[in-house]
């Protein structure tokens, strides 16, 4: 009867313990789209395999070659009524210090801006291309020219140039600075994402 | 944009078909160099372009302005997305004739920082820049406007101490004006020079400061070594070296990133112009962690064996071969094997270097 109790104990107490994260490593990070991410306090993120919903932060454990880096960041996933997700790059690994690029679903469009510091630029009008629900987005993040010089395409570009992107900042709206630390993450609410990932830049400048 | 391009070759029409005209009563003279180069990849790492074209054509007119001064205009067709640019390089006033063993720039030049960071880009000993240099100054080089001042102080010995400021709302290659940064850009370079036997050195050292007008502070130490053994005009060996440790800082932030890095190339001077040489090539970020504080080890290195036709200084074929190394902590190495090649010719003079 004892170790019966000890059974149900074990399994009772495991169970409420355990987070939605099934695929949690040993060190504590989580694996997501085969990239290892830390989640951050109070984070309540589910995250799996390939799926991230809920709500919460979560850092790449592996930083950026060097802070004033360029990179390219790839993010799918559906934007229900009401939700948001935040790609946060060249920040610390608390994803403060960093760009912000905000996209938020209202009514029947993207709404996007890109934050730094107290400082936001609107980029909505250069999303209405973009199904609202559906976000497909590569994002290039050239942090080491000064201030941050980030293009924009739909994922589904074959060609990546100045020419095919939805948003590049050089002709659009000034990035209001450059992220200052070498860490990337996103924060979400709600929304249900499918894919991230991190890459050498698509454009590059002659 | 095409009344610029129009406005520019215009006027180095006007100015190449009148220089012939103005060479023998002004001293103005004209040089043209024209640096063709290609990189083919020799694996699936290597993000060569797979492509052979004019990378740079440089136009330097330079001239005495009068008895007291000299002036230089250097312009420069890069390739900006499939269209050749011209963009202002230098353009400054100096003069050596004022103060004794002081001698000064004013206006827009290449720093004189390092050792690569004088030189065009045509004019170096390899294809392309070593790993350090383009992580810390670009593909190319640094310049800005501003005033530099360099005095060869009285001594038994040669000891040449360069001071700049610079206006530092830009650092490297840009396309925009900037913004006003919190301090201006200042620099020294200290050089010496010393004779072994039939071997000259030029050791030097380099201090840099940048403030951003974003809050970015960024700190550059250079230790510098160029050594040359010539026997009458032929470039007998050739030793350049760099060794830069930068720190970026930025406000708000305790935090700091330090990156150290280094080539070194020696080159032997064969016979029949021939020349070959080997640059090793290393930088590592030095505090690089991952998100959780545990150091993460990383590096670049490359070998970079280049051989070099030089039947004269005015033409130059060139052939090198890049194997590439990027190694992180935990993750498989990155090799990367890419073919460079290059050939360089120049119209009408050239201005010489100093050592």
């Amino acid at each position: 009867m004892l170790r019966l109790v000890i059974v149900f104990s074990c399994v009772f107490f495991s169970a409420c313990g355990s987070s939605s994260n099934n695929n949690k490593e040993s060190s504590g990070t989580v694996l997501f789209d085969k990239i290892e991410f830390l989640e951050m306090e109070n984070s309540t993120l589910e995250i799996e395999a390939n799926l991230i919903k809920g709500a919460g932060a979560m850092v790449a454990v592996k930083p950026l070659q060097t802070i004033d880096s360029g990179n390219s960041f790839a993010i799918s996933g559906i934007l229900s009524a009401g939700s948001s997700v935040t790609l946060v790059t060249n920040a610390d690994n608390k994803l403060m210090g960093g760009l912000e690029f905000v996209f938020s679903r209202k009514l029947d469009e993207i709404d996007g801006s890109v934050k730094f510091g107290n400082k936001t630029v609107s980029i909505s009008d250069y999303l209405k291309v973009q199904d609202p629900e559906e976000l497909n987005l590569i994002l290039d993040v050239h942090n080491d020219e000064s201030p941050a010089h980030v293009l924009i395409w739909a994922s589904t570009v074959s060609e990546f140039s100045e020419e095919t992107a939805i948003f590049n900042s050089e002709d659009a709206v000034v990035i209001p600075g450059n992220g200052t630390g070498a860490y990337w993450g996103i924060k979400s609410s709600q929304a249900e994402i499918a894919k991230l990932s991190i890459s050498e830049p698509k454009f590059e400048e002659e | 944009m095409n009344n610029f391009r129009t406005l520019v070759f215009t006027s180095i029409y006007f100015l190449v078909t009148t220089s012939a005209f103005a060479q023998d009563s002004t001293g103005l003279k004209t040089s043209v160099s024209v640096d063709i180069a290609g990189e083919f990849s020799a694996d699936k790492e290597s993000d060569a372009k797979d492509k052979i074209g004019p990378r740079s054509v440089d136009v330097i007119f330079y001239a005495p302005v009068d008895h007291i001064f000299d002036g230089v205009l250097a312009l420069a067709a890069h390739d900006e997305a499939g269209v050749s640019m011209f963009e202002l390089h230098e353009a400054y006033i100096g003069s050596s004739k004022i103060i004794p063993n002081l001698s000064f720039k004013l206006g827009q030049y290449f720093l004189g920082i390092g050792r690569l960071n004088h030189y065009h880009r045509h004019e170096w000993p390899f294809i392309t820049a070593p790993e350090v240099h383009a992580r810390f100054f670009g593909d190319e080089g640094v310049n800005d406007s501003g005033l530099e001042i360099s005095y060869l102080v009285p001594l038994p010995f040669y000891l040449d101490i360069t001071i700049g400021a610079t206006n530092g709302f830009v650092y490297g290659h840009a396309h925009d004006e900037g913004t006003k940064p919190i301090t201006p850009m200042y620099y020294s370079h200290i050089k010496f020079f010393e004779s072994i036997g039939e071997l000259d050195i030029q050791p030097g050292i380099t201090l840099l400061k940048r403030h951003s007008s974003l809050g970015q502070k960024m700190s550059l130490y250079g230790f510098d070594l160029t050594g040359k053994v010539k026997k009458g005009k032929t470039l007998v060996f050739l030793w350049q070296s760099e060794l830069w440790q930068r720190i970026l800082e930025f406000e708000g932030s305790t935090k700091q990133e330090i990156s150290t890095g280094f080539y070194m190339y020696p080159q032997m001077g064969l016979t029949n112009g021939l020349e070959f040489g080997v640059r090793v090539d290393y930088l590592t970020v030095n505090t690089l962690k991952d998100a959780t504080g545990n150091s993460v080890d990383n590096s670049e290195a490359a070998l970079v064996p280049t051989l070099s036709f030089r039947p004269s200084e005015f033409s130059l074929l060139r052939a090198s071969y890049k194997q590439k190394r990027s190694q992180t902590d935990g993750e498989d190495n990155v090799d990367s094997k890419t073919f460079e090649f290059q050939a360089t010719y120049n119209l009408g003079a050239h201005p010489s270097h100093a050592f």
